[in-house]
């Protein structure tokens, strides 16, 4: 299965582990440190899944004006939100903007993977449909 | 005359009506001046410089007079000092002085004319009078002699010649009955021998028989026929007629019948006259003798009466310049007296007359007037000052912070409420007993203050009264004062709420930050383990279970910092409260039940004093407050080892106390530590293992938003385990109808 997911968060460690236990499921995917990067890559090859972090130090958007970008590109693409702790709100207003779900740090692997595979799947689903 | 004399003068009224007083005024000049007139004329007239004669009448008139003048004056003077006796005993002022001064006076005027009176009558009785009088009888009774001596001899020298002519004619009888011419030759010639110019032969009839014509000039007397029969034949009658400036001499003749021989001859009138003079000096003089003693009295009682009346007189003068010189003194000793009493409206009334003592008075008038403008000065100030004390005791009263006032040897001198509140005393209490043993905590801040030098010393100190610990903030301010012994003020300020909030709001801080940089690296952690596990677990041949433990362990603890960073978040991010009309009752109720749920095997019970119990508060918030003090309380029950516990009981009940919501929680757990207690509701104050010690604290901080607070203590029934917590708070009371039906249609609904 070719899913190809692009990650983007500014803490190098989260957005490696995250790329790596989701390539473990078998999953592609790519990074992206802050918003002209996150842009770059969805310009260069449309992602079909991206995890998007709320807060992106050094970045000229920060989390929802991204997720607005995109979503003005591509409203079909499917957004996870990474929200940091105690911004679960921005989480909330996230979903509004149209973000598909969000999970909150720290998360564990398996709700990581779940979400994944479970936006893919709905979204697949969905232009199947 | 003394006025101690007369003292003793029966008492009578004093008053009388204005009329009468200027008599009584009146009465006493005209009198002294009557008497003074008396004793003049009545020394005029004794020393005869009037035309009046100073007969016995007179002299008694005048007498009786003086007398009745002094009688007067007496009277007066009695008067004056039975008014000063009197003023006396009624104790009036200066009445001493004044008895004392008339009574000098009265010496002054009396001594000196009675002393004077007394040598002047001695002086003239020893000295004159006696010299004058006895020369004067001795040459009036030696002229007398020399007179009489002078009669004596012519009386003889005739008592010789007709005791020789009687015998001549005797002899001639026969002539004179033969020659009649012959005998009147014979009676010629005898008496011109004899120097008689008068002789007389003149029977008893004093018919003259015969006389002898020598000389015819002069006049004849003739003898009383009374005295012829007494003369006899031998022995002639002599006799001086004084008128005719004669001697004369009878003799009866022998031999003839019935017949005498008068002779007569003149002496020299002078001696006559002169004798006629001396016998009256001396019989007027011996007259004068007899009656000496009378005039003398008569004298001595004059000038006695006029002494009197002068001396009288001196001394009623006396008395009034004493009344006067007195008046203003008694004038001045009464308004003294008033002052004395506090009166200081006093005026002693000036007159100028009265020199040197109106000055007094002038003085003494500034010297009160003065007194009372400082005495209005001192109670003006002093009215101030009250005032200004009333102020600062209420302001004392009113202030919310704990004064204490302490003296310089460290005893308590003022307490205000606050402070006996905050010392849990009252101020009979502890006045006047050293600071040191009645709040030994602030002993070492006294210390400091009464050693050191300068003027503040502050300093905070925890305190524990009545159970409860306060933390407070105290100032030691010396009194600001000249002497170098002055007092000390310490200002209790109760900061336990403010350090209360200051720590929390430090830990809301810390939490944030700890929440914000903890939980970055929590999430790399967990999930590099995690990818551990998923991706080697099953590739490691040796041992799998421990890197499966290792990395669960990882993930596990992982999970631990994250539950306590979320309710570090929880408690920093807590929400503002959002009051709304709430029932109580059913809050309590909901979550005692998911409680009961939880800890089945706790007994908790619910008591409402009001059901529904309408008010205003955060439902969510109150939830959460009282779930967490339920959780601590079922935690408490669990912490008591089983073979103790007996059966856990958790009992919970809500009231009102005035505009306060109160919510009891006693359970029957492992109860409160006893010290540091208030500190429980600090944030990260725990006392068990595993406790994140933010429980109480968020609990405190909710009750702190609703305007309450919480109170930790033990059971009130003390049965010795266990923990009281009491939720207060402001809860507006809910009056408006509607939205407690609402509320009640709400309950019920539910």
């Amino acid at each position: 299965m070719s899913s190809d997911i692009l990650i983007v968060d500014d803490e190098a460690d989260i957005r490696e582990l995250v790329a790596g236990i989701l390539q473990d499921e078998g999953h592609g995917a790519r990074t992206a440190k802050n918003s002209d990067e996150a842009l770059a890559a969805v310009a260069a090859r449309r992602p079909s899944l991206v995890f998007l972090d709320i807060w992106l130090q050094g970045s000229k958007l920060d989390g929802l004006q991204l997720l607005a970008a995109i979503k003005q590109e591509h409203p079909e693409l499917p957004v996870v939100m990474i929200s940091g702790h105690g911004n679960i709100e921005t989480a909330v207003s996230a979903i509004k903007l149209g973000a598909y779900d969000f999970i909150e740090k720290p998360f564990k692997a398996d709700r990581l993977v779940l979400v994944a595979s479970r936006s893919l799947e709905t979204f697949r689903l969905r232009r199947e449909v | 005359m003394t006025s101690a004399e007369q003292v003793a003068l029966p008492e009578a009224a004093e008053t009388g009506g204005p009329s009468s007083r200027l008599a009584s005024r009146l009465i006493g000049p005209v009198a002294v001046g009557l008497a003074l007139l008396s004793a003049v004329v009545t020394f005029l007239v004794l020393t005869g410089l009037t035309p009046v004669v100073p007969t016995h009448d007179v002299v008694s008139g005048v007498l009786l007079a003086n007398g009745a003048m002094m009688l007067v004056l007496l009277g007066i003077i009695a008067y004056e000092v039975f008014k000063i006796v009197q003023a006396r005993r009624r104790g009036r002022a200066g009445a001493k002085l004044h008895v004392r001064i008339v009574g000098l006076f009265s010496v002054i005027a009396a001594v000196p004319a009675v002393l004077l009176a007394v040598i002047a009558s001695i002086t003239l009785e020893r000295g004159l009078d006696r010299w004058f009088s006895t020369r004067t009888r001795a040459v009036i009774e030696n002229s007398l002699t020399v007179a009489e001596a002078y009669l004596r001899e012519h009386a003889a020298m005739i008592r010789g010649d007709i005791l020789a002519m009687g015998y001549d004619i005797g002899r001639a009888r026969p002539l004179f009955d033969q020659d009649r011419e012959r005998f009147r030759q014979f009676l010629n010639a005898q008496a011109s021998i004899r120097g008689l110019p008068h002789a007389l032969m003149i029977r008893g009839d004093l018919s003259i028989i015969e006389r002898a014509d020598l000389k015819t000039g002069g006049d004849f007397v003739a003898p009383s026929s009374g005295a012829l029969k007494e003369v006899g034949e031998s022995e002639p009658q002599i006799a001086l007629l004084a008128e005719a400036k004669t001697v004369a001499a009878v003799l009866k003749l022998r031999g003839y019948d019935d017949a005498y021989l008068y002779v007569a001859r003149p002496v020299d009138p002078r001696v006559v006259e002169q004798l006629q003079a001396t016998q009256e000096s001396v019989a007027e003089y011996a007259s004068l003798q007899a009656r000496r003693l009378g005039v003398q009295v008569a004298f001595a009682l004059m000038y006695t009466v006029v002494a009197l009346i002068v001396l009288l007189s001196a001394v009623w003068i006396g008395l009034n310049f004493a009344n006067r010189l007195v008046a203003p003194i008694r004038r001045l000793i009464g308004a003294a007296n008033q002052v004395s009493t506090g009166n200081l409206q006093v005026k002693v009334p000036i007159r100028p007359g009265e020199g040197d003592l109106a000055q007094l008075g002038e003085t003494f008038n500034n010297m009160t007037q003065e007194l009372r403008t400082q005495r209005d000065d001192l109670m003006r100030a002093r009215d101030v000052i009250d005032s200004r004390r009333r102020f600062t005791e209420a302001v004392l009263a009113g202030a919310s912070a704990g004064v204490i006032g302490v003296d310089p040897e460290g005893r308590i001198s003022i307490v205000n409420r606050s402070a006996e509140k905050l010392i849990a005393r009252t101020q009979s209490d502890i006045l006047g007993r050293p600071l040191a043993a009645i709040v030994p905590e602030l002993a070492p801040l006294l210390e400091e203050a009464r050693s050191g030098t300068q003027r503040l010393v502050q300093g905070q100190i925890t305190m524990s009264r009545g159970g409860r610990e306060r933390n407070l903030s105290v100032r030691f301010t010396t009194e600001q004062s000249a002497v170098a012994e002055h007092g000390y003020v310490a200002t209790l300020d109760d900061i336990t709420e403010l350090v209360i909030a200051q720590r929390s709001s430090a830990w809301a801080d810390v939490a944030r930050r700890i929440a914000h940089e903890i939980k970055n690296p929590l999430t790399p952690i967990q999930l590099s383990a995690e990818r551990l596990r998923r991706k080697y677990s099953a590739v490691i041949v040796e041992d799998p279970a421990v890197f499966v433990q290792c990395t669960d362990t990882i993930v596990r603890q992982v999970e631990d910092i994250k539950r306590m960073v979320d309710e570090f978040s929880r408690f920093a991010r807590m929400p503002k409260p959002v009051i709304t009309s709430e029932d109580l009752a059913d809050t309590v109720r909901q979550v005692v039940f998911l409680m009961r749920v939880g800890h089945p095997d706790v007994d908790i019970e619910v008591e409402t004093a009001e059901d529904p119990m309408p008010a205003r508060f955060d439902r969510r918030l109150i939830s959460q407050a009282l779930t967490n003090i339920i959780k601590n309380a079922t935690e408490a029950i669990a912490a008591v080892p089983p073979e103790q516990l007996g059966r856990g009981r958790i009992k919970i009940s809500a009231a009102r106390e005035e505009t306060d919501i109160v919510i009891d929680i006693i359970d029957n757990g492992t109860g409160l530590p006893k010290e540091n207690r208030n500190r429980l509701l600090e944030p990260y104050v725990t006392t068990r293992e595993k406790g994140t010690g933010l429980g109480l604290a968020i609990v405190g901080r909710i009750l702190e938003e609703h305007g309450g607070r919480i109170e930790l203590d033990d059971p009130p029934d003390g049965s010795g385990r266990g923990a009281w917590a009491r939720l207060r708070f402001t809860a507006e009371r809910v009056v408006n109808d509607e939205t407690a039906v609402e509320i009640r249609k709400a309950a019920s609904d539910r």
